[in-house]
């Protein structure tokens, strides 16, 4: 029986064994997996790269080959049986660890109230879903075990399990950042992938994964290559322009839904929105998987003929690719409170001056955590340190964290103080530095 | 947690700062399980309930120069050290925390805690979060540290886990 192949353009071939892994064909033609075929990898990044149209479901078959082929490795050079037993919930928790993506992946996230997480393993558990019976019909406890593998709070399984899933070096990071760099265009995801796959071993009695000390290079050409997707990619100005739009807008919409006023909301999200709450426990599966990428591209159409001027005109602003601009705020008087008031009552007055109603929906803070932009994170202290978040090295039998091992590292992973941004219609970006500029000077004479 | 609450909680320990990101880790875990609203997201460690936010908040605001890190391995283990500078204890005293004044006794109470008493107490009360069964919290935490169930210092660390429980439900 020949393999199932799908033809990718970062692998060339991805291909699972019929016979052996027929289940995981099974289960990739799962609605809820096909659904993601339909979900946008890196939300509306496709605003500032064209080419960023792929979808959760080629990183998800991404993610599959990568765990195919490090429990290969690790099987040939380890006892194959203590794999053997977790090779299933492996290969599915990599496939499915998206499964509970919605709309425009991450950032619709506060959107609609929901975590994806939690998605997932509502999705796996639910007995109606395809996902949960084919999963079943390979073995009872099959579904428990996949969603506590995506469950980030579980400790049911050995640490290496989660470790493969969901650490700094993770299958999943593996895949993202290569494809993530293919098509954006912004070529800087390369690093010796298959060198980190294939020189992971076990250590600490088999319950723990490190690097030996020859593979300290690829791990360094691997933090350097999220440094810089994460600093022209995944926090690109435009794109983080056009996540504070969408978020605005659907805030707008909710105040306006929570004072009764009528939001022409469309079948799908007013099912959705029906039950009250964003909670798995709440909310039937099958609502939460019909909201798609489509009904909010329709449900953002209707807006822009709404009655309240500034929904509407968000709306279009999103549609026309009209973005807001970024203006930096001047030092905060108080650097312990996150808010200026100050600041937002001068950018407020400006705004009002120039009729933009209510001021708040045109002068959105954009808080840039650090942690998000960090390419790794080391944790300090060596009792806190596990697999799952600190890369170790392997030295003479002794343990090394990596950024103890090449301490050049320390420029690019070393904490910096988190920023507040602001977007602002990009009409009025000049007269807002300019009341930034006057704010600075006043404070830095003080 | 915001830096606010961060320099809050630091203020608590005193001349001396702040001692262990270990037993931050598991200040803010019982801080937030008694109800205090700090947002960090845990999971379990080897020895505990263990935030990459919390680790996080504790960077940035060392980052931002509000607070001092030092670090000690005389004693044959790392230990950092936070204590606010002269600034940010000004700026405390301008803009106290509303949020965080209820939990100050029960706040300054748990760093002075034992570590090993905090390193299984959280450990217990991350269980029963999952089991809901105080005994069952118990075995499966004293299990996962590899201590046994019935000493002194595993009963004075359930005692540690059920109050705050308790508070929380206050």
């Amino acid at each position: 029986m020949s393999d199932k192949v799908f033809r990718d353009p970062l692998y060339n071939y991805i291909a699972f064994d019929r016979k052996r892994d027929g289940w995981l064909i099974e289960l990739i033609d799962c609605p809820e997996v096909q659904r993601l075929r339909r979900i946008h990898q890196l939300g509306v990044s496709h605003f500032t790269y064209p080419g960023a149209e792929h979808t959760r479901l080629g990183h998800s078959l991404g993610v599959a080959h990568l765990m195919q082929l490090v429990l290969d490795h690790l099987t040939r050079a380890c006892r194959a049986a203590k794999i053997g037993g977790a090779r299933q919930a492996l290969l599915a928790a990599a496939l499915l660890h998206d499964v509970g993506h919605g709309p425009f992946s991450h950032l619709f996230e506060p959107c609609l109230e929901i975590k994806h997480e939690k998605w997932s393993v509502a999705i796996i558990k639910d007995e109606t879903t395809q996902v949960h019976k084919v999963l079943k019909g390979q073995n009872e406890y099959l579904p428990d075990h996949v969603a506590d593998l995506i469950d980030s709070i579980s400790t049911r399984h050995p640490a290496w399990q989660r470790a493969l899933m969901s650490s700094q070096l993770d299958v999943d990071r593996l895949d993202y950042l290569r494809r993530d760099s293919l098509f954006t265009g912004a070529d800087y995801g390369h690093f010796d992938w298959y060198r980190l796959l294939t020189t992971i071993q076990f250590h600490d009695n088999e319950t723990d994964l490190v690097w030996p000390a020859k593979s300290a290079l690829a791990i360094e050409e691997y933090i350097f290559a999220r440094y810089y997707m994460y600093q022209n990619v995944y926090f690109h100005k435009t794109t983080r322009g056009f996540e504070q739009l969408l978020q605005a807008m659907w805030n707008r919409a909710k105040t306006l839904r929570q004072a009764g006023e009528d939001i022409d909301a469309n079948p799908v999200l007013r099912r959705f929105w029906s039950h009250g709450s964003s909670e798995p426990e709440k909310v039937p599966v099958s609502d939460y998987l019909a909201v798609e990428e489509f009904t909010v591209l329709d449900q953002i159409e209707r807006w822009t003929e709404h009655k309240d001027k500034s929904l509407a005109d968000c709306a279009r602003r999103f549609l026309e690719r009209k973005g807001l601009a970024k203006v930096d705020p001047p030092p905060p008087v108080n650097p312990l409170t996150a808010r200026d008031t100050e600041w937002e009552g001068e950018l407020h007055k400006l705004l009002r001056q120039k009729r933009y109603d209510p001021p708040e929906m045109y002068c959105l803070a954009d808080k840039l955590d650090q942690k998000y932009l960090l390419p790794y994170f080391e944790e300090k202290e060596p009792e806190n340190q596990t697999a799952v978040n600190t890369i170790r090295v392997l030295l003479d039998g002794k343990l090394q964290t990596i950024g103890e091992y090449l301490p050049r590292l320390k420029a690019v992973i070393a904490k910096q103080a988190d920023r507040i941004a602001y977007y602002v219609p990009k009409e009025i970006r000049k007269e807002a530095e300019v009341l930034s500029e006057r704010l600075r000077k006043a404070r830095n004479s003080k | 947690m915001d830096r606010l609450q961060l320099a809050t909680l630091l203020s608590w320990a005193g001349e001396g700062g702040f001692r262990g990101r270990k037993r931050l880790q598991k200040v803010v875990f019982f801080l937030q399980e008694a109800g205090c609203s700090l947002d960090c997201r845990f999971i379990l460690h080897n020895y505990g309930p263990y935030s990459r936010d919390v680790a996080d908040a504790c960077d940035e605001i060392v980052a931002a120069g509000l607070v001092d890190e030092s670090y000690d391995d005389s004693s044959g283990y790392v230990q950092y050290t936070y204590s606010l500078t002269q600034f940010t204890r000004e700026l405390l005293q301008r803009t106290p925390d509303p949020r965080m004044q209820r939990f100050e006794a029960v706040g300054r109470g748990l760093i002075n805690e034992d570590l090993r008493t905090l390193e299984l107490g959280s450990t217990i009360l991350f269980f029963f979060r999952q089991c809901k069964n105080w005994d069952e919290a118990l075995e499966g935490a004293c299990k996962f540290k590899k201590v046994s169930q019935d000493t002194s210092p595993s009963l004075t660390a359930l005692k540690l886990a059920r109050r705050i429980e308790a508070w929380a439900s206050n």
